[in-house]
């Protein structure tokens, strides 16, 4: 009886192990800057994402700009999303943050508002998946700007969005359609 | 003579589907609702580009979105790129333009300011994928 019990107690230190080490996850960056991923969101993946979305299947996508202008200023967006990975997919729901910034924008201040608008986006793409760390919940007591966007294919070229507008409070749902070739 | 007639018709057919398809094009433009690709950036598509990137292989992918701000400003991203043809991809290396505009733009007005700098975008990626048209030659 005793050596049944080690034997289940060992099965569950298994799947408990098992588990542990599947929380885990990969991301990948396009455009913008390339500051690794675990150094940017690191502290905003809660541990229990990875058994959601297991890293071999799944990746956060992160993918910003910026751009300067003659007067000194700067514009930039940030995105943020879940996608299958490896197959450079553009998140069916993405959060896109918008930034402008004042005269005179360098780019040390142009590279650090790309990585603090990733990191608002991703807490709020990860929040709407049910994920929210200390951290992430820090960053969501300022103010944000972000537009969060569904786009589901229906047909081929046809798509449904759901804008969030101001502070994910939920928008009018818009319809497009496009007949493509 | 129903099944020669059924033949020229499928011949037909398939010649109409040939012509229309000469390239690929998908977008996520939340501010262009109703907008088609090709009617968008159609004519910017050079015939270099439809040889090198055939549609069966490729597809162009333009993205645009914007926000307005406290103060009354906004801005915005336009990207063009080149991706494969199936699935909902990114491009590996689009031409990405933003704007910014001290007065917000809304309605028609924001859909020609996105649309000037989509066209200006695909103009760069043909520029950037070397297939601008060849230049005719003077008489």
């Amino acid at each position: 009886m005793i050596r049944m019990k080690t034997s289940i107690l060992a099965v569950v230190l298994a799947l408990a192990s098992g588990f542990t080490s599947a929380t885990d996850y990969h991301c990948s960056r396009h455009y913008g800057d390339n500051m690794p991923c675990a150094q940017l969101i690191g502290d905003l993946v809660p541990s229990g994402f990875g058994l959601r979305f297991p890293p071999d299947r799944f990746e956060i996508v992160l993918i910003a700009g910026t751009g300067s202008y003659n007067d000194g200023g700067a514009t930039g967006f940030a995105m943020a999303g879940v996608a299958p990975r490896g197959r450079n997919m553009l998140p069916a729901t993405v959060h896109t943050e918008f930034f402008q910034l004042p005269a005179p924008a360098s780019d040390t201040t142009m590279s650090e508002a790309e990585q603090d608008y990733l990191r608002r986006a991703v807490v709020l793409s990860l929040k709407r998946l049910g994920y929210i760390t200390h951290a992430g919940n820090l960053l969501l007591d300022d103010f944000v700007y972000s537009t969060e966007t569904h786009w589901v294919p229906q047909k081929k070229c046809e798509w449904v969005s759901h804008d969030m507008g101001f502070n994910n409070v939920a928008g009018p749902v818009l319809s497009y359609s496009e007949e493509c070739n | 003579m129903a099944k020669q007639w059924i033949a020229v018709l499928l011949m037909a057919g398939a010649m109409w589907n040939a012509e229309a398809v000469d390239f690929n094009c998908s977008g996520r433009l939340p501010d262009m609702a109703g907008v088609r690709c090709d009617t968008l950036v159609g004519d910017l598509v050079t015939k270099r580009f439809k040889e090198k990137y055939p549609a069966s292989t490729y597809q162009i992918v333009l993205m645009a979105d914007s926000a307005y701000y406290d103060d009354g400003s906004m801005s915005g991203y336009v990207l063009a790129g080149l991706a494969p043809q199936a699935g909902d991809q990114y491009p590996d290396d689009p031409m990405v333009i933003q704007f910014r505009e001290p007065q917000a733009l809304k309605g028609q007005a924001l859909f020609n300011r996105e649309k000037a700098l989509i066209r200006s975008a695909v103009n760069d990626l043909m520029r950037e994928l070397g297939v601008v048209a060849m230049a005719s030659k003077k008489k």
